[in-house]
């Protein structure tokens, strides 16, 4: 079970990359940006070494760790900005909730509980399997498998649900437990909508769930209020820099103005 | 949504104050099934065994059917054994078929609902027990799953017991980390031989969690000519609980397996 031994070293195994200083565009592209590097501490994680007692930590996945933007572009790292706040970021590419939510448990452990917690989870359909996260396909099934299973076809939508309102309700009762402020959302609109349902069911189901609707595709195609940021940042505006849509057929992150809704969004 | 008429803080049993038999609902049929008839179960307004629960109590036990004590008295489980031996009062949180991931859930649900308590027991099932929408698994050994998979594929016909530990181990993980962080004083072990392997092998690392488990008695274990006395007051449950399950008898232990079980969470204060 040599997994289980990574456990311990939790941060470690989730390096998002190498540890490495990387490029910035996934592959490099040919504009500004690509002379850019993101920073990432000896854990994998983007910015300085993590300290102790830090007063806000944002957790969640590539779109936390900023893929695609620079780090003042980050939607955490606005926040911190706003209030004024120190903080560690513990975005990690990829990561499912249940990793999401181990990782900043490890991460109290080692530097003591921040007095503010900011999180951006991604899709359910992210569950851990050992160390790697597995994206549950319920779309398209073989109508047959053979043996030995992959086991992205065993679970239903509803099982993909269960386990990660489970572990969101863990994170929020561990938040409310330690005296730290939970604030969290999830760019996943599938999510949003079983969230919704659940709130509707249950109006006190999640205590800290913050709304982030104001940031889908139609709301900030129509938005004219950040045109300075767009004069600044053109190339990165609207889409990240890991776009690489034409030569490689990959689907760029969202970019700076995205990040500035979602922001605004937790700060209402 | 299915998953919301599941409450996160539910026994699974009726609730009633003062009846004999465990009446257990099948999830399916909603079948009430009676299995004991000899002890007397009372079952809070949350269908735990016990009276209903109180902020702050000093002690919490969890875990599945041996917590909640399935074929004995009340007074014998070894949850019990262990409060009366320290003169506090306690919760009792243990599900009848419950995995590893329930368990922690309901005890963090627990929490939010009625504060933290100064220390808890956990006494944790299988890991191959795997927790989905709403149900536990028993998942079987890879040998036992089928060469072919027809849609729709069932978890239990793809899901391996690799998965059952993790999902188990991670879990008991953030318990632990959970309980630190809480100021909560966390003893915890397992009545399943697999899963003591499982735990041994990474204590054998020397790496630096699981520092909360405490070793006690596998069941096979041989536990002839000791308490005697417990044998003369409780002839019938001694050896074996007197429940009856799915037609079989004496499933779960008797009084003497429990007392066993609470001395060594004594023993590892």
């Amino acid at each position: 079970m040599t997994y289980i031994k990574k456990l311990d070293l939790e941060q470690k195994a989730l390096r998002n990359f190498s540890g490495e200083n990387i490029p910035f565009g996934t592959p490099p592209h040919p504009d500004s940006y690509s002379k850019s590097f993101y920073t990432t501490n000896k854990y994998g994680f983007r910015g300085p070494e993590l300290v102790e007692n830090q007063e806000m930590v944002a957790i969640g996945c590539s779109y936390t760790f900023g893929q695609g933007v620079l780090r003042e572009n980050i939607w955490a790292s606005i926040i911190a900005d706003q209030l004024g706040l120190s903080w560690d970021n513990l975005g990690i590419a990829g990561a499912s909730i249940e990793r999401i939510v181990r990782t900043f448990i490890e991460y109290c452990r080692i530097y003591g509980n921040p007095k503010v917690v900011y999180a951006l989870f991604p899709t359910h359909k992210r569950l851990m399997q050992k160390l790697e996260s597995v994206h549950i396909e319920t779309q398209v099934v073989p109508k047959f498998l053979k043996s030995p299973y992959n086991i992205q076809y065993a679970f239903s939508e509803e099982d993909c649900v269960y386990q990660c309102f489970s572990w969101i309700g863990m994170f929020e009762t561990f938040c409310d437990s330690n005296g730290i402020e939970c604030h969290w959302g999830t760019w996943d609109l599938s999510l949003v909508n079983y969230i919704n349902e659940c709130m509707n069911e249950k109006p006190n189901y999640f205590k800290h769930y913050r709304n982030l609707a104001g940031y889908n595709a139609d709301h900030i195609a129509d938005c004219l209020d950040h045109e300075d940021l767009k004069e600044k940042y053109e190339e990165i505006f609207h889409w990240g820099g890991d776009d690489d849509r034409v030569h490689l057929g990959i689907m760029p992150h969202w970019g700076v103005h995205w990040h500035q809704h979602v922001a605004e969004d937790f700060l209402k | 949504m299915d998953i919301l008429r599941l409450d996160r803080l539910d026994g699974h049993n009726i609730p009633n104050t003062d009846r004999y038999g465990i009446h257990f609902v099948e999830p399916e049929s909603g079948k009430k099934t009676i299995l004991d008839k000899t002890n007397r179960y009372i079952f809070n307004s949350l269908g735990f065994r016990g009276e209903d629960f109180s902020k702050n109590k000093d002690m919490v036990a969890i875990g599945c059917s041996f917590t909640l004590g399935q074929g004995v008295p009340y007074d014998r489980v070894w949850s019990s054994v262990v409060a009366d031996a320290l003169g506090i009062e306690y919760d009792n949180l243990g599900v009848r078929g419950a995995s590893v991931h329930q368990i922690v859930a309901g005890f963090l649900e627990y929490c939010k609902r009625f504060g933290t308590p100064k220390r808890v027991y956990a006494l944790m099932p299988s890991f191959y027990r795997a927790v989905f929408a709403g149900y536990p698994l028993d998942i079987g050994s890879d040998s036992s799953l089928p060469k072919y998979s027809k849609f729709p594929h069932k978890p239990e016909n793809i899901i391996t017991r690799d998965f059952g530990i993790w999902q188990a181990l991670t879990t008991i993980r953030f318990l632990e980390e959970y309980c630190r962080a809480a100021g909560i004083s966390l003893a915890w072990s397992t009545w399943d031989g697999d899963a003591k392997d499982c735990v041994q092998e990474i204590l054998e690392q020397k790496i630096s969690f699981f520092t909360n488990y405490v070793n006690t008695p596998h069941i096979g274990d041989r536990l002839d000519g000791c308490h005697q006395e417990l044998r003369e007051m409780y002839p019938n449950n001694f050896d074996a609980g007197t429940d009856v399950e799915l037609g079989e008898s004496h499933i779960h232990w008797g009084v003497h397996q429990h007392a066993h079980f609470a001395q060594s969470f004594l023993d590892a204060r």
